[in-house]
């Protein structure tokens, strides 16, 4: 074992990063998840405007428009409370890199279209829930999402995490129960 | 690989307890549910290779009243449309030339924002000779509307529709608008309005919409359709 962990581990160890980023993860999603929430109609418009979903059969889109935000709440406020941290955090970050590309093909769409002189200059309603947004902005946040979604899922801090009153006791290390047995 | 193994297990039910909670909650939503089975974006029909045909234009007959919008020769522009001859507003392109893009593109006649807003200054939208109608969401209709247009939400369709068909079918010209640009609520309204028995001839597509109005400067109207 590493018994000079480095700083990276030790900052980790504070458990801030972890609480941090479960907050501003969790918090954010779950603003955008209830903004999607109150008007469900202009979500399905939203996902449906990437052309990237077929419309037949229409099951298939409605669910999926319906659907997403409530995923989106429950991944965030199961990340919030510290309970199935990783899952959350995974389904969070599965969401960003999947619908990431489609932003990007999206907006040089716009852009071909608008003939703007620049892919920053592209702003639009990507249906995220914050209305128009500068495309290099939600970019840019999406990335920062993903970092702290990255940080929830690989950090082995648990600190003010909900899992922790749900984990089982830790079996005591062998060579320890040994010597309680010998001084006995 | 168990951390993996929980953690994929914790993902499955995160996914089916949001799809219980978003299927079992739409049902009580109201004017905000989604119809799971209803086709939002059915395909839209075939357009004419010669395209639609423009608005009859209103060529200048000595023997028949005409009334036509302001900027152009004709009758006061506050005077209420005569009958019997149909209250037509202008094309919107010139009548020999070929059909233009947007033409091909929109499988209904197209006015322009001169043509609806002669048609509320007329009076002809008042009189709802000229129906008006507003494909966008209870709040945007709420914030500003032109005057006189009755609200059909696509979305929720089934609340406004029973409003709109009355006046639509006696109407003699319906113009239907949305936010412009590229939605495309309007134009599904319009094949909404189609298939519950508006003859297509009456049915004509504001397509720069209240982007449109709004940026002229024209008066807006706000609040909810009346009763």
């Amino acid at each position: 074992m590493n018994s000079h962990p480095g700083l990276l581990a030790r900052i980790d160890r504070s458990g801030m990063p972890l609480l941090l980023a479960r907050l501003a993860v969790g918090g954010w999603f779950a603003y955008l998840s209830l903004r999607k929430l109150s008007n469900p109609a202009q979500f399905l418009k939203d996902v449906h405007s990437y052309g990237f979903f077929p419309t037949q059969p229409p099951e298939l889109l409605n669910t999926l428009a319906l659907m997403l935000p409530y995923l989106e709440l429950l991944c965030a406020l199961v990340l919030i409370l510290g309970l199935w941290r990783r899952a959350a955090a995974t389904m969070i970050l599965g969401m960003l890199l999947f619908f990431g590309p489609l932003l990007v093909v999206r907006a040089l769409g716009i852009q071909a279209e608008k003939h703007l002189p620049g892919f920053c200059w592209v702003k639009f309603d990507c249906g995220c829930g914050n209305g128009e947004v500068y495309i290099c902005r939600k970019l840019a946040e999406n990335a920062a999402l993903s970092l702290g979604a990255l940080v929830v899922m690989f950090s082995r801090s648990s600190f003010l995490c909900l899992g922790n009153l749900f984990a089982r006791p830790r079996a005591a290390p062998a060579r320890q129960t040994a010597l309680s047995g010998a001084s006995a | 690989m168990k951390t993996v193994l929980v953690t994929a297990g914790h993902m499955v039910l995160l996914l089916v307890v949001a799809s219980a909670v978003a299927l079992s909650t739409n049902e009580f939503r109201g004017k905000k549910r989604i119809d799971i089975h209803r086709d939002f974006f059915p395909t839209k029909p075939p357009i004419d290779e010669s395209g639609p045909k423009p608005p009859p234009k209103s060529t200048p007959d000595p023997n028949a009243t005409v009334t036509t919008p302001p900027g152009h020769d004709g009758p006061s522009a506050s005077a209420p449309p005569p009958s019997p001859q149909p209250n037509v507003p202008p094309p919107t392109s010139e009548p020999n030339a070929p059909p233009g893009a947007d033409e091909k593109k929109f499988p209904y006649a197209l006015v322009s924002l001169e043509d609806v807003h002669w048609a509320v200054e007329s009076g002809a939208a008042a009189a709802q000779s000229t129906l008006i109608v507003d494909a966008r969401a209870d709040e945007p209709y709420e914030r500003g509307h032109v005057p006189g247009a009755l609200q059909l939400d696509y979305y929720s369709f089934q609340y406004y529709l029973d409003r709109v068909l009355r006046p639509a079918m006696s109407a003699e010209h319906v113009f239907v608008y949305c936010n412009g640009g590229d939605c495309e609520d309007s134009l599904l309204a319009c094949q909404l309005l189609e298939e519950h028995g508006v003859p297509k001839e009456k049915i004509r597509l504001f397509k720069d919409g209240w982007e449109a109005w709004q940026k002229s400067g024209y008066a807006i109207e706000t609040g909810k359709t009346p009763e």
